[in-house]
């Protein structure tokens, strides 16, 4: 069982809104959240509900936002490998090897380094492929870089942007159990995005649901089932079920918004 | 059993190895044969009708006869000293305006206050005609080497400036936001993404300076010259030597051809180059 800690993550009355040339809009509506030391928080909601900018906030990706996020107690003031960030797509360098893009900027020289990628490449089942060029992985390999890339560093927190959105249904399929493997063996804390529903349950301890215009957390789930989940037993569509019936509010409340707009 | 098994395996695997690279060889001397049908069989039809005397030996001197007279170029030795001469000219004048306009190009591309202070000059220069300014270097210059390498030089700047400016501009923005994230130092920005994104414009950039750069010698040497490949031409056309003029064009070919070839090699050898293609799994959107 693991033991779950302190507080890694705080955002209190987080506001963030872009500017177009006509109008402001609202992209993220006090947003209050806290994420514990070991947890794998998924975010899920409809596209446009934000979910990608919090994550990006949090990443010190951006930084014109109102409120407060804090890690480990310290106010976020730019990208940094405290916290690790893997997008949607694999965004290696081309003209390195997988070893080397893993790497990116420490030396394989360096015995420490080269010792901890290779345990990376087996982490992320990558083995015999680490002089491979990005344009010889499939999808799934390449994002497995991403995300050993991303572990090296040994952030705080992983980020992750629908790392899988692009990839069929067995290949994530197939991710997602690297993925917990991952989690299990490192206890990484992560926030994963993600618009796929069971995705969200099969692999959060807790699902946070985003409602759109503007981004608001609508519900969090506490997700107690224990891995490795079964996707058709029927305590995971009970789960499915509660995250599908918050969507339905969600559509009923957006149409009843419309409805009186009329 | 298994084991014999497994070897046999392995046998029939390295002979399969074997045997693609056989038939890719196979290939490949295909490929030339089939490429070489058209120039082969055009030299052979300008023989016939040569021999023939349908078309002028003056104007256009046999494939044989254009062959003697390059032997005996070579004999006398006046061919390698001429190729020297001009060698030197070419790789001196593609050095410093090459050199220069990498330097410029990059300088431009990473910092926008020379881009604003620089770029808009260097658009202008670039739109005067090459050739147009050969007389007024002569007379800057003097009719000896300073001369040439200049006009060589300002050739071959503006191609590798545009390009190593254009390649650093071009440097995915994703890919950025990735070295954000990864706790990149402004300096390690520059070392480890922008100049490699860039290096196959670089390369591109070098084959067209490369390109212009014989050119720009052709030009200088015509013009006031008592040496070189192209003044051996010139030479020989005030003396109706033709097939001497000949010799000279098709030098020319070839050498610009093999700096060519020498530079693609050199890129093919350097992996940020070739495997510069798109993404597997992709940047797309």
């Amino acid at each position: 069982m693991r033991v779950i800690v302190a507080t890694l993550l705080k955002i209190r009355e987080l506001h963030k809104s872009f500017e177009t040339d006509s109008k402001t809009v609202q992209a993220l509506h006090n947003i209050e959240l806290d994420v514990r030391e070991g947890e794998l928080i998924t975010v899920i909601g409809p596209s446009g509900c934000g979910k990608s900018t919090l994550l990006r906030i949090v990443a010190g990706l951006d930084t014109s936002y109102r409120g407060e996020v804090r890690l480990d107690d310290r106010p976020i003031a730019g990208p940094g490998i405290d916290k690790g960030f893997v997008f949607q797509e694999p965004r290696l360098f081309p003209w390195l090897t997988v070893e080397k893009n893993i790497a990116a900027d420490l030396s394989l020289r360096n015995p420490d380094i080269r010792l901890k990628v290779d345990e990376l490449i087996d982490l992320v089942r990558l083995k015999g492929f680490e002089k491979a060029y990005p344009k010889e992985l499939s999808g799934g390999m390449a994002q497995r870089v991403a995300i050993a890339r991303a572990l090296l560093r040994q952030p705080r927190i992983l980020l992750l942007d629908e790392p899988f959105g692009a990839l069929d249904a067995f290949t994530r399929a197939h991710m997602q159990e690297v993925l917990l493997d991952v989690w299990r063996r490192n206890g990484t804390t992560m926030i994963f995005v993600t618009h796929d529903i069971d995705e969200a349950v099969y692999l959060g301890n807790r699902i946070i649901i985003l409602k759109p215009r503007p981004g608001e957390i609508r519900a969090q789930i506490p997700v107690d089932l224990p891995y490795p989940r079964k996707k058709a037993s029927a305590s995971f569509q009970d789960f499915r079920y509660k995250v599908l019936s918050e969507f339905e509010r969600i559509d009923e409340l957006s149409w009843g918004e419309a409805g009186a707009g009329i | 059993m298994s084991v014999s098994q497994a070897d046999l395996a392995a046998v029939q695997a390295k002979a399969a190895g074997e045997r693609r690279k056989r038939s890719k060889l196979r290939r490949r001397l295909a490929d030339f044969l089939w490429g070489s049908l058209l120039p082969v069989a055009l030299l052979a039809v300008w023989q016939w009708l040569g021999d023939r005397e349908i078309i002028s030996p003056l104007l256009f001197p046999t494939p044989l006869v254009i062959w003697d007279s390059f032997i005996w170029l070579v004999n006398s030795g006046t061919l390698g000293e001429n190729i020297g001469v001009s060698l030197y000219r070419t790789f001196a004048g593609f050095g410093l305006g090459a050199g220069l306009g990498l330097a410029t190009g990059l300088l431009v591309g990473l910092s926008k206050t020379s881009e604003r202070l620089l770029n808009s000059t260097v658009q202008m220069i670039r739109m005067i005609p090459h050739i147009s300014v050969t007389f007024l270097f002569v007379l800057w210059f003097g009719i000896g080497e300073t001369s040439k390498i200049l006009l060589i030089a300002k050739g071959t700047f503006f191609p590798l400036y545009l390009y190593s400016f254009l390649g650093i501009r071009n440097v995915d923005n994703k890919l950025f936001e990735v070295t954000r994230v990864l706790g990149y130092s402004r300096f390690k920005q520059i070392v480890r993404l922008v100049l490699p994104a860039t290096l196959p414009n670089v390369v591109l950039g070098i084959r067209l300076s490369l390109a212009i750069a014989w050119f720009s010698l052709v030009v200088a040497e015509m013009m006031s010259s008592s040496s070189g490949l192209a003044f051996l031409m010139m030479d020989a056309r005030a003396m109706s030597d033709t097939p001497t003029v000949f010799v000279g064009i098709a030098l020319f070919t070839v050498l610009a051809k093999l700096t060519d070839s020498i530079v693609l090699f050199d890129a093919g050898c350097c992996p940020g180059v070739i495997r510069s293609g798109a993404e597997k799994g992709g940047n797309a959107p």
